[in-house]
């Protein structure tokens, strides 16, 4: 089969239709550039694909599909659901490689729109605290800019995204101009008092949820949240952020994208005369047709792994260890937030109430960090910290049936009863970036279907995160005490690496070529018209959710790239 | 090219890849003692299997020999004998752990929490094993199949399935690991080999 080369030259290629992906469509194209968006996956149509409305009755297996079936084709795909499966990869046919006893679980997302049409949604911002954090404890190496520099770009990001919200005042996680916020349930404000009892606090989760309406939303026919909780299967009203909804239909008015789904992106071509890229080959997902594209600037945004899994592919004279490798540093100081770890009761001043249409918001409270913040809150076993996730609505399914005995009408007298009663705390803890956690190309030569070779992934927590798991789980099962509640579980394992779905860091930013992959605008050192501008391109961890900071980052970039380009220095 | 990203069909249908020159890879589901899928190309849909006979280590790399039946969808099958399938790396399960890998948990002896599916708790959940150059036209296909790549899924429904899944994850945690243990290795190998002479 011969490769089919598209002979135009666009001022830039975006690879990843994702949050970043779909913002450098949207920022480049306003700012007059014209793109080509190559999504491995296929095209989506969310009044026919999300499943939004879709009743557990209405389907014949109620929603978790056939026995056996997850097992089959999407074992590591953790939150897909049979009604949100064709989000997802099959594992079948997208392998990857790991040690023995070492497993990562890595969540994957090939259709237009990525991750953002299932997220979790929660948008915090990093403090300095985060992007500061080895001046302030001494490990590792800071970030090259500070929140000052970010800051107008979270602005930018929360303004268009739609985040709901309080201003809360904390100046560890900095506030925003937010929308209204979702109120928290009856549970969620005990458990919010427990937590304030025992010294901590917590604020209403921030979330990319319309909870009000501006002009520049409605245009694309986002509505406001109705609170159905079905965010998972995808949002068919758009109150919730995702590319289909809202970036990609901006850029596509502007005249200036062109968006090919089913591209499978092979490698980064380089020109041989110049060490900078020029293009990139890729193949048809389902035809295997060859591909080549052209462009005078390419932006990675194919999500962490898949990117740094690209540019290690993108071997050439000039780049013979992946491209931006010169360092060596490609891959390395890979990350995942961990859960698991937690505490869960029920209240018992809350059984039999009739839930309210609020308790089915998917949002809940967040007892944000309060470990090493300062001198005072200083940690003797730990660095970093973590906070907790907490809810206690009442969502579709109810989950505290699997907890109770019997069957027939006593049973559902039982399940009614205790509907609105149950509250759950999980942490999000920050894991610390080390070099020895990383991916390589799996050098046993492993391949994907299309035959490209695949990540080996290397990663493994340390103690530093376990002394910072004991330590969540006995301070989960205070708060849950102190808010009153009757505890039913508490501790847990932690999850494997990878199942949060925050994997950051293997393309690290940083001032030092020798020491990063990327300068501080997101762009290659070693080549300067390749940007990488999703979570491969973070320092640490931090222990917030990292979408707003990759919108931010990538909003940031795409503006440094427009005026490079100007100038002509790409 | 034109913006297509809503689409005309639907997603939960897109077609999967239908590779026309070269096969790079099937998926299979350890059934009993063998292997099982099937896998599609620009020219229609197959079914096969992989029955094992025998295992050996070579090179320290655990190597299968065994039969290929392959054919289309519910037709006929041809039949490849003694073809090797090397495992060159798996892949580390995280769900549905077998009983005797959870068992474990028990000899765990550690004051701090631990990380699940990890360590004395890890398993293998996917083995990807490269099968030695096929004659295609001996499988009755038109594509080259000279470097295919078996993708291995293990999720057992059976105690015999259970069985193989604890040996073969005993087996990779001893011969690829960072440190081979080729003895122990040899001992997991015998009780393989016990297993697949059953069939």
């Amino acid at each position: 089969m011969q490769t089919t080369k598209n002979q135009k030259v666009y001022d830039a290629i975006i690879i990843g239709s994702g949050a970043s992906g779909g913002m450098a469509a949207k920022e480049l194209t306003e700012r007059g550039l014209e793109v080509l968006v190559l999504e491995a996956g296929p095209p989506v149509n969310p009044q026919r694909d999300f499943s939004s409305h879709l009743f557990p009755f209405q389907d014949m297996y109620r929603g978790f599909g056939p026995p056996g079936w997850k097992n089959q084709e999407q074992w590591m795909q953790d939150t897909a659901g049979h009604f949100s499966r064709h989000f997802y990869v099959k594992d079948s046919e997208n392998p990857y490689t790991t040690d023995p006893g070492k497993p990562f679980l890595w969540v994957r997302a090939r259709i237009v729109g990525g991750k953002t049409l299932h997220w979790g949604r929660l948008s915090w911002r990093l403090s300095d605290l985060d992007f500061k954090a080895a001046t302030h404890d001494g490990f590792d190496v800071d970030w090259p800019i500070d929140y000052q520099e970010i800051a107008p770009w979270y602005d930018k990001a929360e303004e268009w995204v739609g985040v709901s919200g309080n201003r809360d005042g904390l100046w560890y996680l900095p506030d925003g101009n937010f929308l209204p916020p979702m109120n928290l349930t009856c549970g969620e404000q005990m458990l919010r008092k427990g937590a304030i009892k025992t010294g901590r606090t917590g604020v209403a989760m921030r979330v990319a949820m319309l909870t009000a309406t501006k002009p520049h939303h409605t245009k694309y026919g986002r509505s406001k949240c109705h609170f159905c909780g079905h965010c998972g299967d995808g949002c068919d009203v758009g109150a919730m952020f995702n590319s289909v909804a809202s970036t990609l239909p901006a850029a596509a008015a502007t005249g200036r994208m062109t968006l090919r789904p089913n591209s499978v992106v092979r490698h980064i071509i380089i020109d041989t005369n110049t060490g900078k890229a020029k293009g990139v080959a890729a193949v048809d997902r389902v035809t295997f047709q060859e591909l080549e594209f052209f462009g005078r600037t390419i932006i990675v945004a194919a999500s962490t792994l898949e990117s740094t899994r690209l540019l290690l592919n993108s071997k050439s004279r000039q780049h013979p260890r992946g491209l931006g490798n010169s360092s060596g540093v490609l891959g390395h100081y890979l990350v995942d937030h961990f859960g698991g770890i937690g505490a869960s009761g029920v209240f018992h001043t809350l059984a039999g109430r009739d839930p309210v249409n609020e308790d089915g918001k998917a949002a809940g409270l967040f007892i944000p960090r309060f470990r090493n913040l300062d001198k005072e809150t200083r940690h003797p076993k730990f660095i970093r910290g973590y906070g907790f996730e907490c809810s206690a609505g009442a969502g579709m399914f109810p989950g505290a049936a699997r907890r109770l005995p019997g069957f027939g009408s006593e049973f559902k007298r039982e399940v009614r009863r205790w509907y609105t009663a149950p509250v759950y705390m999980t942490t999000r803890a920050n894991m610390l970036s080390r070099f020895e956690n990383f991916v390589e190309i799996d050098p046993d030569g492993v391949v994907d279907a299309w035959g490209i070779p695949v990540l080996k992934i290397h990663i493994q927590h340390s103690d530093n995160e376990r002394e910072m798991a004991k330590d969540a789980a006995e301070t989960s099962e205070e708060i849950l005490r102190a808010a009153g509640a009757e505890v039913l579980s508490t501790g847990g394992q932690m999850t494997a690496p990878g199942r949060i779905i925050h994997e950051l860091g293997t393309a690290r930013m940083g001032n030092d070529p020798k020491s990063s992959v990327l300068n501080k605008w997101n762009q290659v050192h070693d080549a300067k018209n390749v940007f990488v501008t999703d979570g491969a391109a973070f320092v640490g961890a931090a222990n917030q959710n990292p979408t707003l900071t990759i919108l931010a980052l990538t909003m940031r970039a795409c503006a440094y790239l427009a005026d490079e380009m100007k100038r002509g220095n790409l | 090219m034109q913006n297509t990203f809503l689409s005309e069909e639907p997603a939960r249908n897109a077609p999967g890849p239908k590779p026309a020159k070269k096969l790079y890879s099937i998926p299979a589901l350890l059934r009993d003692r063998t292997f099982a899928g099937q896998f599609e190309t620009s020219t229609g849909s197959y079914e096969f299997t992989y029955a094992p006979h025998s295992a050996r280590l070579s090179k320290g790399k655990l190597e299968l020999t065994g039969s290929l039946n392959i054919g289309a969808a519910g037709g006929a099958k041809h039949e490849v004998r003694n073809v090797r399938a090397t495992l060159a790396a798996t892949q580390g399960g995280i769900y549905g752990a077998p009983a005797a890998i959870v068992a474990r948990l028990r000899s765990t002896t550690s004051s701090l929490p631990i990380t699940e599916s990890t360590g004395p708790l890890g398993f293998v959940g996917v083995m990807y094993f490269r099968l030695s150059p096929i004659n295609a036209s001996a499988a009755g296909l038109n594509i080259d199949l000279s470097s295919v790549q078996l993708n291995a899924r293990l999720a057992p429904l059976s105690d015999t399935e259970r069985e193989m899944q604890v040996i073969f994850s005993d087996l990779v945690a001893a011969a690829y690991g960072p440190q081979p243990n080729l003895s122990e290795a040899g001992r997991h190998l015998t009780a393989l080999n016990r297993l697949l002479g059953q069939a």
